[in-house]
């Protein structure tokens, strides 16, 4: 009995002695594991990012890598180009107003949901909230040029007109046609920005609220100085990835306003200016120039955004 | 009970199937029997951009249409038995990207696709000549072609002139199509078969505001505002003259610019003229949807098609629309103005050159080309197509316009033209439309200095 209460040696605590030769063996399998991964990402990605640098050094016709070497050449045309600032600026006053816009109103829309108690009604708004982010971006502009037709034919200028209001021109009025697109795209992105929000509202622990309620908060004292700073990293993670969607604007001001981003230009954005460039004039270095431009912008925002989300708060 | 609704369910949607499928099987036209042409072997691999491979039901007409493969089936395999065709069919709003990459990776043959991509795939090195091809075929006779398009388009041919390297297969149809019945409750006298600016401009200045019989709103005038090759403004710079630039496209680097000669102030004139007299959605290519039927309210549309009138004739066999909107020639000195033309190519690393070449003139040629008509109203680019329908006038002019028309600097193969001139002016345009356009020539001053950076940039 004693003899048999003899512990046994403890292997688990012992170093791993393995033998040279079986650590190779299991490095090459993992490299074999992860190989069309690697090779994947070098052919698609990498070599890609590397050859568009090369391009942009380059006087191209079509996307040949056998150009002409003409160094900063199509960094300075793109800089000097008022058409490059313009597009930029539409792109950044756009990308503002739906990223502030989409994260307020869909934040707030995933409090309302979250806070219903009936699961299965739950379940139903956020399933209608999320159906149009299962429109295609062709079919929901298409739908929007109805909507927003200039004339009373139009369904919104239609409502507008039954309290003797005159028609507007969302997408053919300078004033009015960037705001426009701000909320087509609201409307588009709705459904996936609430859905992350709502996951986010689910994690915040209970315990927090029984304490608040302990101390006497109420409803909109709680959302306000507990919900709101506990969502601080799914907000950072909104802004960042909206940030960037928005600065790669395309379809839906291509799709309303043409080549011209019209009108006046109000629509064009940076990747618009990038396509006329790559497909309209066959300038492949003057557009992968101004693709690294928009890349520097792009990674100067997310790193200003991220570097905001450094301060600490009391849940860190 | 499930099973009840389940069954339910069943049945009505096989009675649903039932009667909304055809009585008949489709077939094509009862033609002579086709006879085998040639012993000929090769697999062609053929990238078509847009065209209908089966048979289907036309949204509009509801009338039947048959496929690429059935007329293939019925035409070039017996024609041809021992050739294979590999045919990808593309849709056209990714097709110059989809066919690019066929090319770079040498993955097809023949290609049916847009005039502004074969002219600029051509200029890169992409597709071959074909002038050796119909110099050693006596059976190819370039005559049947209309002129203005086999010795003028640059969609088929370099931009020196000197090398063939497509075949017209499809036009674009681009006339000035009137509303005779709108005309006459204003009291305005039809325009002329050949009407100029100045006379359309007189016109639509006339019926725009609320008809006098109907009381409805009317729009004096419509052209697409962001339309993507600015046609208007090619037929407009014809009619007053404007080249915009002097010497070669395939010498862009030394290409001088005239984008601001009084010509083409006169051009922005009367487009910022004519832009408050259009319908306000004109500046997003809106606004012309009941052009052509029964509802219009505009009186001229410029570098109109017709297909709506006739969409609208074949369906319900009325010939009063018909009769209502009248096709004119196009604004420039001889109506002309740019056409459109969507020609097949070969590309450069053709596998099967003879095989490929037979596929080529078969699918640009008489037979395919009537097919197309019949089915899908594509408009021929044959001197004499006999197939076309009486009541069809609106092909009848587009290929009296295609036949006088010339190429000229200001073109879609021109790549500032594409990619800064017609976004500016449709820009320059919308502004018009609020009233608010800058003044034409510093505009055009500007547009000129940009475009001496450009061809600068790529010195």
């Amino acid at each position: 009995m004693a003899a048999s209460a003899q512990p046994a040696p403890v292997r688990a605590t012992e170093p791993v002695r393995r033998t040279k030769k079986a650590r190779e063996k299991s490095n090459k399998m993992g490299y074999v594991f992860v190989a069309p991964l690697v090779i994947g990402v070098l052919a698609f990605a990498i070599y890609p990012m590397f050859a568009a640098l090369y391009l942009s050094f380059n006087q191209t016709s079509g996307a040949a890598l056998n150009g002409k070497w003409v160094g900063w050449s199509n960094y300075r045309y793109a800089l000097h180009d008022p058409i490059f600032w313009k597009s930029l600026y539409n792109t950044i006053y756009m990308g503002i107003f739906s990223v502030a816009l989409g994260i307020v109103v869909s934040f707030v829309l995933a409090s309302m949901i979250n806070s219903v108690k009936w699961v299965k009604g739950k379940n139903m708004f956020k399933g209608i909230f999320f159906l149009p982010n299962v429109i295609s971006a062709v079919a929901t502009t298409l739908l929007f040029s109805f909507l927003f037709f200039p004339t009373k034919q139009g369904v919104i200028n239609f409502v507008l007109g039954t309290v003797h209001i005159d028609p507007v021109g969302w997408f053919t009025d300078p004033r009015f046609s960037r705001i426009s697109i701000v909320l087509m795209s609201l409307w588009g992105a709705l459904g996936y920005n609430t859905i992350i929000f709502i996951a986010g509202l689910q994690s915040v622990p209970r315990d927090l609220y029984e304490a608040a309620e302990v101390d006497g908060a109420a409803g909109l004292k709680k959302w306000w100085y507990i919900t709101i700073p506990y969502m601080r990293p799914i907000f950072v993670f909104m802004i960042v990835m909206g940030t960037i969607g928005s600065m790669k604007r395309f379809t839906d001001v291509w799709l309303i306003g043409g080549t011209a981003g019209n009108p006046s230009g109000t629509l064009l954005t940076s990747v618009l200016y990038i396509y006329r460039n790559a497909f309209l004039a066959g300038q492949m270095g003057l557009a992968t120039a101004a693709s690294y431009l928009l890349f520097i912008v792009i990674l100067i925002l997310t790193v200003l955004l991220l570097r905001l989300n450094r301060k600490k708060d009391s849940f860190d | 009970m499930k099973k009840t609704l389940l069954v339910s369910i069943s049945l009505i949607m096989t009675l649903t199937i039932a009667a909304c499928s055809s009585s008949t099987s489709v077939e094509g036209e009862p033609t002579k029997p086709i006879a085998k042409k040639s012993d000929m072997t090769g697999t062609v691999r053929v990238a078509l951009a847009g065209w209908q491979l089966d048979n289907g039901i036309d949204a509009q007409t509801g009338a039947e249409s048959i496929g690429l493969n059935q007329f293939l089936k019925e035409t070039f395999n017996k024609m041809y038995p021992n050739i294979k065709l590999e045919i990808y069919q593309i849709p056209w709003e990714n097709a110059r990207a989809k066919q690019y990459a066929m090319l770079l990776s040498k993955d097809v043959d023949i290609l049916y696709t847009g005039g502004a991509f074969a002219s600029q795939w051509y200029q890169e090195g992409l597709l071959r000549n074909i002038d050796d091809l119909i110099k050693a075929d006596s059976s190819f006779d370039p005559g049947i072609y209309l002129d203005g398009i086999w010795n003028n388009s640059y969609s088929t041919k370099s931009l020196d002139k000197t090398h063939q390297y497509g075949l017209p297969a499809i036009l674009g149809r681009r006339m000035t199509i009137y509303d005779k019945k709108l005309f006459d409750d204003w009291g305005v006298p039809p325009l002329s078969s050949k009407a100029t600016p100045e006379e359309i401009m007189n016109a639509a200045m006339k019926m725009t505001g609320k008809n006098p019989k109907t009381g409805e709103q009317n729009y004096g005038i419509y052209w697409s505002g962001n339309s993507l090759n600015g046609s208007t403004i090619v037929g407009l710079a014809l009619a007053f003259g404007a080249k915009g630039a002097e010497g070669s496209l395939s010498d862009m680097k030394n290409i001088k610019w005239q984008l601001n000669s009084p010509e083409m102030v006169k051009v922005l004139e009367w487009l910022k003229k004519m832009a408050p007299y259009a319908p306000p959605g004109f500046v997003n290519g809106q606004g012309a949807e009941s052009f052509g039927v029964a509802k219009n309210v505009i009186a001229i549309g410029l570098d109109q098609s017709g297909g709506a009138t006739m969409s609208d004739f074949r369906v319900n066999k009325d010939k009063a629309n018909l009769d209502r909107f009248v096709p004119a020639m196009n604004v420039g000195p001889k109506g002309e103005t740019w056409v459109a033309v969507d020609p097949f190519v070969m590309a450069k690393d053709v596998k099967d050159q003879k095989a490929a070449w037979e596929v080529m003139k078969f699918l640009a040629g008489p037979e395919t080309q009537k097919h197309n008509y019949k089915y899908f109203a594509s408009t021929p680019t044959l001197k004499n197509p006999d197939f076309i329908t009486a009541e069809d006038k609106f092909v009848k002019e587009a290929l009296k316009i295609a036949d006088v028309a010339h190429s000229e600097l200001l073109d879609e193969a021109n790549p500032f033209y594409m990619s800064d001139i017609v976004p500016a002016i449709n820009g320059f345009v919308s502004q018009a439309a609020k009233g608010n356009a800058p003044d034409a020539k510093a505009f055009l001053d500007d547009l000129q200095k940009r475009a001496e950076a450009w061809s600068k940039n790529l010195k």
